[in-house]
């Protein structure tokens, strides 16, 4: 499937559809799930500040899925050399950058009335920070560079160096002591969230990872009429 | 909907919604920018 979509016409063909279909599924997933979450009861310890865990738990899944696609079209771009991977890449870093900030923002006012404190030097906030800067650094890097091609592979050479943020993401609640919760649905002995909180968060978290799919395919193709269209006006230069 | 923590659920469901906002009309605006100039430019080179 990879082979068939790195054609640029064959992913413009592909995503003309499948870019609409994620926003479908994606406003299918949200619409009931904003309401179950906002209709679920209050916890019995955080009371309705765990309404918050709706959007906030989605971010930060999509945030780091974002940046699995960022470095994986890196690869991609960095070894292969595909233009359409390093504009999938360059697509990819801005909505991964905006997940990532609603993600810190969303948990700060989450933790505010949890912790007492808007912000805290926690290893798992420390390390969404690192990726926000990364996602930051990334695009800063390209558009540092006048020449479109090496900016890019530098910033794919950034891109890959990141990717060891997203196992210490993961696992810093496990190898550090932390403020934030660990891990409560992939668990052994099951998910620790009743299903009233665990079925409006799984609707979420897959609607964000459509809404995602479905702005990243969108992003792509204008990345490869813009090509297209810088391609077109050296041709007609020239003529 | 409305106890002590309304400052603090409300805030983070506005902030994701403009979050959302933004994320759909810079990428559909961009898309839409590109498109129409590289259709443009395929029109003047075969007129």
């Amino acid at each position: 499937m990879f082979a068939a979509l790195a054609n640029p016409h064959r992913f413009m063909a592909f995503s003309r559809w499948a870019a609409p279909l994620c926003g479908v599924i994606a406003l299918a997933l949200i619409v009931p799930g904003l309401w179950l979450g906002l209709t679920a009861p209050p916890d019995y310890q955080q009371g309705t500040t765990v309404r918050i865990m709706f959007i906030h738990v989605p971010a930060a899944w999509t945030s780091m899925f974002a940046y699995a696609c960022l470095g994986g079209a890196s690869f991609f771009s960095l070894v292969f050399r595909h233009a359409l991977a390093d504009a999938a890449a360059k697509a990819a870093a801005p909505l991964g950058a905006a997940f990532t900030l609603l993600a810190l923002v969303t948990g700060s006012l989450w933790g505010r009335p949890e912790w007492g404190a808007w912000w805290v030097w926690d290893a798992r906030l420390t390390s969404v920070l690192v990726l926000f800067l990364l996602f930051l650094g990334y695009m800063a890097l390209r558009s540092a560079i006048d020449d479109e091609t090496k900016g890019a592979r530098n910033a794919a050479i950034l891109a890959l160096v990141g990717l060891i943020n997203l196992p210490v993401i993961e696992f810093s609640v496990d190898w550090w002591n932390s403020l934030h919760q660990g891990e409560s649905i992939l668990r052994p002995g099951g998910p620790a969230i009743a299903p009233v909180f665990l079925i409006p968060l799984l609707l979420m978290g897959a609607g964000y990872l459509f809404a995602f799919g479905a702005l990243w395919q969108v992003r792509t193709r204008a990345e490869v009429y813009r090509r297209r269209a810088i391609s077109l006006e050296a041709q007609l230069a020239l003529a | 909907m409305h106890d002590k923590y309304a400052v603090y659920v409300w805030p983070a469901y506005a902030v994701t919604a403009l979050g959302f906002a933004w994320m759909v009309l810079d990428t559909w605006l961009r898309s839409r920018r590109w498109r129409k100039r590289a259709e443009a430019l395929e029109k003047e080179r075969r007129p």
